[in-house]
């Protein structure tokens, strides 16, 4: 990764340690996610299986 | 076509001590300006541990992110190029994560899906990109497996992201992880 791009994700981290203390009334309520991937995870096999693809796919990403 | 510049972004308003929330200010092409909020949540499933959802838009009447609004960004390339700046700060910190985007609508999975497609080789380098179709299990009895309710019974099936597939064909959904 090019350095000037990693100092960009540096300086968006020391924002996140440098203005903590405005958390509190600038942040949204927490979302609610039900997303199409949950619902297509009905059990808890299917996702193992699905973890288990993901890691395979991830494996393949790579070569 | 969205091309990505992970050198052009623009500087967060607020980030959340643990690198789930941002807020940025995107300009319109009427020259107003929109405050954005991205979301990384630890997906509500808990049997995906490992999965985060990601989330995106001004804030609604509802204090919920708007992730349907359709808004004319004077620079889209630059508020996505954030968009991704974000992901990888946060996946820098948890490299055992992936984050997932769903796509709300037909126009934003197209959009995500252009965007991964048009930046696949510069993301790849330190993305690993997926993308994730459903499938139903044909039975030998010639019938796709159905569930309780008598639907056919679709699971998800992950693979690397196939930059040729045409964008007339968009997955599912897609999910991002760090490539270590």
């Amino acid at each position: 990764m090019k350095q000037t791009i990693q100092n960009r994700i540096n300086s968006v981290k020391a924002i996140s340690v440098a203005k903590k203390e405005i958390v509190v009334g600038k942040a949204s309520s927490v979302r609610i996610v039900n997303d199409n991937l949950s619902k297509s995870i009905r059990t808890k096999k299917d996702a193992e299986v699905f973890q288990n693809e993901l890691k395979i796919a991830i494996q393949l990403a790579k070569l | 076509m969205i091309i990505l510049n992970l050198e052009d972004t623009i500087e967060p308003l607020w980030v959340s001590e643990d690198l789930t929330k941002y807020i940025f200010n995107s300009v319109l092409k009427n020259n107003s300006v929109v405050e954005l909020h991205v979301h990384i949540n630890i997906h509500s499933d808990p049997l995906l541990p490992n999965v985060y959802n990601l989330a995106f838009g001004p804030l609604g009447d509802d204090g919920q992110i708007n992730d349907i609004i359709k808004l004319n960004h004077s620079n889209i390339n630059k508020v996505f190029s954030t968009i991704i700046l974000f992901a990888l700060a946060f996946l820098q910190e948890n490299n055992q994560m992936a984050i997932g985007i769903d796509g709300s609508n037909e126009v934003r999975a197209y959009l995500y899906h252009r965007m991964f497609k048009s930046n696949h080789n510069e993301l790849s380098e330190f993305l690993i990109t997926i993308g994730v179709d459903w499938y139903v299990k044909l039975l030998r009895t010639g019938e796709v497996e159905t569930d309780d309710n008598g639907f056919a019974f679709f699971k998800p099936r992950p693979e690397p992201f196939d930059a040729l597939r045409k964008t007339n064909d968009l997955y599912r959904y897609y999910l991002m992880s760090l490539n270590q």
